[in-house]
């Protein structure tokens, strides 16, 4: 069995193969724990264990942290289930498909019920959504306060509507029409046939075809410009294709062919290409979507330093490097070079305001 | 800013708990040597839970990390002490939701622990200090943390309590042994004053056997009345930090409480009377 190294993060060590949990010292367990819950992968780490039957190798002090942790989501895990019983009363006059956590909770995947899912989104037909706003505002639901460079954003640009709040449950909603806003030129994914492959869940939600529950995720980690929580998001993608390809050996052959259907090559590529490195799953090869030596190379470079930051004071510059690059090309994805010029110069504007009129002070007890 | 040496790292024991403390600040230095002098660990052995660093970020602020993810930011450099305080409850009632917590003072009077749920402004932490200092086992004063669902019992968190305004200067006046950390002024509650506990080594968990709901209320006569189980459950609630997160098992633990537990309502203007009455039911 390899050994640790000093510069390895213990986490992806461990995610890589959870046996080797029974060779950690003290503080690795330490280290374990800080990184896990960094990563909003520490109730994920205790489902992992406990699924290996390797619960009793973990020590006392990570124990009170990891089970605390697994008490927390499942905690937002009957919050989601309870959720979406309220949404199907709700929005009963609107066909809704719920998407990400909240859908991963839905077809019942084994990991959803220990993942710290945030918000709930669904995705609606673009035609529905002004009725369907207007039904959850009638039922108590209430717009986040925003301003109208964000507002026109967000209506006009993106693949979504301003997110809404219910005020005595506490959920955040994203109402979205699309998979991938609506103005890039560069992915185009076709939203009726994504539509098309959904299904329903026994209690009656619909949600995306297992294909397209994967490809979703895949589009969601890989063509954004945010990358907050890569190893969380690429373990989800390592759940499902687990948990699908038992179920049929097919599984992974029917999510090539669905890429391509989709248009989903690149993230379905990449997202292959980071579940063998990353994460060590075997059997997810494929030339589908293939990216250019180079812009392998330097995606390499800066996905991999995202995927071993450690939690630490200073963001080391090769990080910080990694994290400009993604982001440059995730707008550039997301947005025809006009409106990403505009974009830019107007997030530069209110960075401006902000700094002159000094940072908001203040802090919580 | 931050001078290579200047940088203290402590291991401070928190009732369950181990902190890593790491500051470049004298008045966090200030506080832990003062109220903590009792818990610091050298064994370099012992397990902690978290790594908290306070450090000073300009001339007048201090900064907050919690195992290296800043948390709090710009806060006065005069809140030092406090500072180490918030971080310590922070981490507790953020992530370990393994125990059952409630906003409660919690003091043991001779077998029986009784806990005080109250929010702040309610004279809680003048009541506790008052009966810490008058021979009552302080367990905690702003966090009560709860093991165990068949049979809870309540760990010792031993950490200073939080004086605010006009209290101080009363717990000064009647217990002349009381001693202070250095004065805190205008936070969000005002003039503030870290009391020093009174530290116990071994201090085992212990089983809840009182609920004592605590008003003070100027120039009301002393009294000490019972609660229905109905009403103190709700009462109890209100203070509850993670009770709906822990589900079945924290609906099990707060009966369990109640169940065993005498349930009173204390209302009271002076401090004698009041504590008069609860030595009164509790002392034997």
């Amino acid at each position: 069995m390899p050994n640790l190294n000093a510069d390895q993060p213990v986490l992806l060590f461990v995610l890589n193969a959870p046996e080797r949990v029974a060779t950690l010292e003290q503080q690795q367990w330490r280290a374990l724990v800080c990184q896990a819950r960094a990563a909003k992968l520490l109730p994920y780490l205790g489902f992992l264990l406990r699924r290996l039957a390797l619960e009793e190798t973990i020590p006392r002090k990570a124990r009170d942290h990891i089970e605390s942790a697994m008490i927390g989501a499942s905690s937002i895990y009957h919050a989601i289930v309870w959720e979406l019983e309220c949404l199907t009363d709700e929005l009963r006059a609107t066909q809704w498909m719920v998407l990400k956590g909240g859908g991963y909770a839905a077809v019942g995947l084994p990991h959803a019920r220990y993942r710290e899912t945030g918000d709930v989104d669904l995705l609606l037909h673009r035609e529905a959504l002004p009725a369907a706003e207007i039904m959850l505002k009638m039922q108590g639901w209430q717009r986040k306060a925003m301003d109208a460079y964000d507002e026109h954003y967000y209506r006009v640009w993106s693949h979504e509507v301003p997110p809404l709040v219910h005020p005595s449950r506490g959920t955040v909603l994203d109402l979205h029409h699309d998979i991938y806003p609506v103005i890039s030129k560069r992915v185009r994914c076709d939203i009726d046939k994504f539509w098309l492959g959904g299904g329903r869940t026994a209690s009656g939600v619909l949600t995306a075809s297992p294909e397209d529950l994967f490809l979703h995720s895949a589009l969601h980690l890989f063509m954004q410009e945010e990358f907050a929580r890569p190893l969380r998001d690429l373990v989800d993608l390592k759940e499902i294709v687990e948990y699908y390809r038992g179920q049929d050996p097919a599984y992974f052959a029917n999510l090539e062919a669905r890429s391509l259907q989709l248009n989903l090559g690149r993230p379905f590529w990449l997202a292959a290409r980071y579940l063998r490195l990353v994460l060590g799953v075997e059997g997810v090869v494929t030339d589908t979507g293939r990216m250019s030596p180079l812009s392998q190379w330097l995606f390499d470079w800066c996905f991999l330093a995202l995927v071993n930051e450690l939690p630490m004071a200073k963001t080391p510059s090769r990080l910080k490097i990694a994290k400009l690059l993604l982001t440059v090309r995730g707008h550039w994805l997301k947005m025809p070079a006009g409106i990403l010029a505009g974009h830019i110069a107007h997030k530069m504007g209110s960075w401006l305001r902000d700094k002159w009129a000094g940072e908001a002070k203040g802090y919580r007890v | 800013m931050l001078r290579m040496g200047s940088l203290s790292s402590t291991v401070l024991s928190v009732g369950p708990f181990g902190f890593e403390v790491e500051t470049d600040c004298a008045g966090v230095c200030r506080s832990i040597d003062c109220h903590y002098s009792n818990q610091i660990i050298t064994d370099p052995g012992f397990d902690v839970d978290f790594h908290i660093a306070i450090l000073r970020k300009g001339p007048d602020e201090l900064c907050i990390a919690i195992d290296h993810a800043p948390y709090f930011q710009c806060i006065p450099l005069a809140h030092s002490p406090l500072s180490l305080e918030w971080a310590i409850n922070y981490a507790v009632y953020q992530w370990m939701h393994r125990y059952l917590i409630f906003h409660s003072a919690a003091l043991k009077c001779d077998q029986t622990l009784v806990l005080f749920p109250a929010d702040s402004g309610s004279g809680k932490s003048t009541l506790s200090a008052s009966l810490m200092l008058s021979g009552w086992q302080l367990f905690s004063d702003e966090l009560a943390i709860i093991e165990g669902v068949d049979a809870p019992s309540v760990h010792c968190f031993a950490k200073p309590v939080n004086l605010k305004n006009g209290s101080v200067n009363i717990i000064a006046d009647k217990y002349p042994q009381a001693i202070f950390g250095d004065p805190i002024p205008a936070t969000d509650k005002g003039d503030v004053r870290l009391l020093k506990h009174k530290y116990i080594a071994e201090n085992p968990p212990a089983p809840v056997g009182g609920v004592v709901f605590v008003q003070w209320c100027s120039g009301a006569a002393a009294s000490l009345v019972e609660v229905s189980p109905k009403k103190a459950f709700e009462q109890l609630l209100e203070n509850a930090v993670n009770y709906t997160l822990r589900r079945e098992d924290g609906f099990k633990q707060v009966c369990q409480i109640i169940g065993t537990s005498k349930l009173f309502q204390l209302t009271y203007s002076d401090l004698d009377e009041g504590i008069a009455l609860l030595n009164a039911e509790f002392k034997r």
